[in-house]
């Protein structure tokens, strides 16, 4: 069930959508594609799952070579962003459909036991008789998974499994995803825009930019050490300034923030000249005091304490705080506790 | 160095961050997708067609040219023939282009207004698309001639409409209506009432609405509407040939024409004929998409 | 504002009723007037008008055509709509253009063309008539002629269709491993019945009405290369006018049933199959 992608490149036309990817997936890991669109993460799902064939490349599956295989030869459960069931059948014949197909389908018996089994896993057992477009769209999620895992896959790929489905049902359907995971240990790679769901699913995400995975590790080493800016400006929702790095202290643009020393930094440019670092909200100090030099632009309330915007020269901030006493208009001091900063050109 | 066609194999011991130089498969034909059955499906779709449309129309783009260039030109300007073309196009002309606010009034009336009855009037609009051509050539003749339901009153305001060229236009006229009001519906159905609303707002009254708003939203469908209903016009047969007088040079249509010729034996000069009108239709039908792609841009 | 309002509404009863009266007049009344003609000396002799030999076999000819042409315009239709709306390749749009050449085509040109190829002076006509097979003024030529002229029916309909379903389901059924014939039959099948149905039907009524490209290939042999719509030109100049009315009349009811059943069909099905 390990996943082994090495040298994968597709073009459509004159664009390239995969450039030279290489990926490891251990047995049983939970890996995230995580990018914005037009990454080409969508695309190294399908050619994972035989929906689309690489230009150069091998895919192999526990050992096995897979490139050449069609979809329907390799076992992989595909759950599609738009659930892709069967508009005419009923939710226990969408699940059972991977059974019947077969070369020598199971009894009826036994597709009965395994299918009502699979719906009451995912908790929809009472839909069996229902059709798609007469349940809600969680309910269809939990339905498109279900028909994925009766074939019994080696691998289950996720394309954008909650991305049209509102706050809420997201939530708690993230929640019992994981836990499905941990029940099955079954190998997943799932694709998704939305960081904080990679964060919290996956053993391991693969962030990917233009066609190419900018960095692979586990969740809390990409938010502890983002390789390089892109990946520190796509996690975290850390603030972007630019600055000028001489060796021993970090000087920020503008002259108002006071420069930050090297033991301060988490991450530090590799040699002195122009650098970007990235400041994330709880990474600031705001004091009330005499000499200030930034204004309070708006404040707003969150689960854990207040939002802050604050603009300072020509650049605007958000600090989150437990409490504060300012208010928009107001003005006060502030200063960077931490950092992560990156070469510049 | 691995020979372009062949597949590399997975190398395990590789260190990381390198890979090998890409390996490039050579596709002859890009790749048209995951599902099975493309080439069973395009294989029949093809011979299918080629066998049912290509081979026939080549046939008839041939033909001509055994007479040679100049007898293709003889055979053209034979001034009966340039009559029974210019009948032809012409009524078909117009009669598609009063189609277009007949039709534009129907596929008004039936997406806007909720009527009883408004389902039989749905199905009438089919009713030239659905009838045989015969028996809607057979029914307006017998309603236009001299001493039918409509041809007598027509007759008595002076009107002959049966047996002229009058007649022709009005074959013309039913079997195209289907044509502008379908198109013209769904274009219709989905235009945003906000639009006009918005207009409203700004100060415009009905007829400003109207002209300014949404009739410049409906003139792509109307032009196509248009071209569509010229089109099945131009080479219709079957329901005019009753009531036209079929009088050469007077009321005689081309596809008439293309008959006669083929009853004489003169197979080069009636697929002269046909290929004429193909040829015509096609640019007319040409220019007419043109300026549709010029409105909607 | 009231005044307004009540001249708003007095325009749109008016526009209505012009609509109303424009189809009555247009559409409504020729229709009428078939069954009137047909009628005109009573039901007994319209009957009897049908069961004259030549109007049998007319019709038995009639139904013999669309009876072989439907079902080859409807797998290669199928096959055109499959290809073309669940795969990407180039030419697909010249061959949706290739489907719709024969509405923009004249019948008598539909016609002209099989003359062309299999008629005494045609490419193939001497191959013929060594061998004594007889394409043109027989059953072949029709059955061409009809094939020609209402091959685009079904795959118009389908297109549409099968391309705004997508291909999701059936890229779903592949990695459930599915195949070829499965994924058509369990899978695509069962969402375009109604419309396959719809474009079947339309297909039939064409081909059962056909008049000019069948007039060019019959020869006009009574009793053997007549079909119905011929049948009533032929009564119609030999001034039978009440038996040529009779049988015009029996294809105008194939024309509403036709219009009936696609009704029903689309109050069934989700999707409007449009006849154009």
């Amino acid at each position: 069930m390990s996943v082994l992608v090495r040298g994968v490149e597709r073009r459509f036309g004159a664009s390239a959508a995969l450039r030279a990817v290489d990926l490891t997936v251990a047995a049983g890991e939970f890996v995230a594609l995580l990018g914005p669109s037009g990454s080409g993460k969508t695309t190294l799902l399908r050619i994972l799952a035989g929906l689309d064939i690489a230009d150069a490349g091998t895919v192999s599956i526990d050992g096995e070579e897979m490139t050449h295989i069609p979809a329907r030869l390799r076992r992989i459960g595909f759950v599609f962003q738009h659930y892709a069931l069967f508009r005419h059948m009923t939710i226990f014949e969408n699940v059972a459909f991977g059974l019947r197909i077969r070369r020598k389908p199971p009894r009826e018996a036994e597709i009965v036991q395994r299918v009502t089994g699979l719906l009451e896993r995912v908790q929809i057992a009472e839909l069996a008789r229902r059709r798609p477009d007469q349940i809600s769209g969680g309910q269809r999620q939990r339905a498109a998974l279900a028909r994925a895992l009766a074939i019994e896959p080696r691998l289950l790929l996720l394309d954008e499994p909650f991305g049209a489905l509102d706050a809420e049902v997201r939530k708690g359907l993230r929640r019992w995803l994981r836990d499905l995971h941990r029940e099955l240990g079954l190998t997943s790679l799932f694709v998704t825009h939305d960081q904080e769901e990679a964060m919290e699913l996956a053993d391991r995400v693969a962030i990917m930019r233009d066609g190419q995975i900018v960095q692979y590790d586990t969740p809390e080493a990409l938010m502890d050490r983002p390789i390089n800016a892109f990946v520190a400006g796509f996690l975290g929702d850390a603030a972007r300034l630019p600055a000028e790095w001489d060796g021993t202290a970090l000087h920020f643009g503008g002259g108002q923030l006071p420069p930050l020393p090297a033991s301060a930094l988490r991450l530090a440019p590799t040699r002195p000249g122009p650098a970007v670092a990235f400041i994330r909200p709880h990474e600031w100090s705001v004091m009330v005091q005499e000499e200030t030099n930034a204004t309070v632009r708006s404040r707003h309330p969150v689960s854990r304490g207040v939002r802050l915007e604050l603009s300072i020269g020509e650049h605007v901030v958000e600090v989150e705080l437990p409490a504060t006493p300012l208010r928009p208009g107001e003005r006060c001091q502030l200063g960077a506790t931490a950092a992560r900063a990156y070469d510049v050109g | 160095m691995v020979a372009a066609s062949t597949v590399s194999i997975a190398r395990a011991a590789e260190p990381a961050g390198q890979h090998p130089p890409p390996v490039y498969r050579r596709r002859l034909w890009p790749w048209p997708g995951p599902l099975p059955g493309f080439g069973l499906s395009l294989g029949v779709a093809l011979l299918w067609l080629g066998l049912i449309v290509l081979l026939p129309l080549s046939a008839l783009a041939a033909r001509p040219w055994t007479l040679g260039f100049q007898g293709v030109l003889d055979s053209l300007s034979d001034p009966r023939v340039l009559a029974a073309l210019r009948l032809s196009f012409l009524s078909a002309l117009a009669a598609a282009a009063v189609n277009v606010p007949i039709g534009l009034l129907l596929a008004w009336v039936m997406v806007r207004e909720n009527f009883p009855g408004r389902r039989w009037l749905d199905a009438a609009i089919d009713l030239p698309f659905a009838l045989p051509t015969a028996v809607a050539g057979l029914a307006l003749t017998a309603l236009y001639a001299p001493n039918g339901w409509l041809g007598a009153p027509l007759a008595a305001a002076g009107l002959k409409v049966a047996y002229t060229p009058l007649g022709i236009g009005v074959a013309m006229l039913f079997v195209g209506l289907p044509f502008v009001v379908r198109s013209v519906e769904p274009v219709l159905r989905d235009l945003p009432r906000e639009a006009e609303e918005a207009a409203a707002t700004l100060g415009a009254d009905g007829v400003q609405t109207w002209w300014r708003v949404i009739l410049p939203a409906l003139l792509p469908a109307l032009l196509a509407g248009f071209a569509m209903a010229f089109a099945r016009a131009v080479g219709e047969y079957g329901s005019v040939i009753f009531i036209a007088g079929n009088r050469p040079m007077v009321s005689e249509i081309a596809p008439l024409l293309i008959v006669v010729r083929l009853e004489q034996f003169d197979y080069a000069g009636a697929s002269a004929v046909g290929l004429a009108m193909l040829v015509l239709a096609f640019m007319i039908l040409l220019a007419l998409n043109l300026l549709q792609r010029r409105n909607r841009g | 504002m009231r005044r307004r309002r009540d001249g708003n509404r007095f325009l749109r009863l008016a526009v209505l009723l012009l609509a109303v009266a424009l189809t009555c007049i247009i559409l409504l009344l020729p229709l009428a007037a078939v069954f009137t003609e047909a009628l005109r000396r009573g039901i007994p002799v319209a009957l009897q008008a049908l069961a004259d030999p030549d109007a049998l076999a007319a019709i038995r000819l009639t139904l013999l055509v669309a009876a072989i042409a439907v079902p080859v315009n409807m797998v290669g239709g199928i096959a055109a709509a499959w290809c073309i709306a669940k795969f990407e390749f180039p030419g697909r749009r010249f061959l949706l253009a290739l489907i719709e050449l024969p509405f923009s085509v004249s019948p008598v040109i539909s016609g002209l063309v099989w003359v062309l190829l299999f008629g005494a002076h045609g490419w193939f006509g001497e191959w013929l008539q060594e061998r004594d097979i007889q394409i043109i003024f027989a059953l072949p030529g029709l059955v061409l002629a009809t094939i020609f002229v209402t091959f685009p029916f079904v795959a118009r309909t389908l297109v549409p269709l099968m391309q705004e379903q997508g291909r999701g389901a059936e890229e779903a059924a592949a990695t459930l491993g599915a195949g070829g014939w499965q994924i058509f039959r369990r899978v695509t099948l069962p969402d375009i019945r109604w419309a396959l149905l719809s474009g079947v039907l339309l297909c039939n009524a064409r081909a059962m009405g056909e008049f000019g490209a069948v007039s060019v290939v019959s020869g006009h042999i009574r009793g053997e290369t007549n079909t119905m719509p011929l049948h009533v030109e032929i009564l119609y100049n030999e001034y039978q006018f009440v038996a040529a009315f009779a049988v015009a009349a029996l294809l105008a009811l194939l024309a509403l049933v036709t219009l009936g059943a696609k009704a029903l069909l689309e109050r069934h099905g989700s999707s409007r199959a449009s006849l154009l």
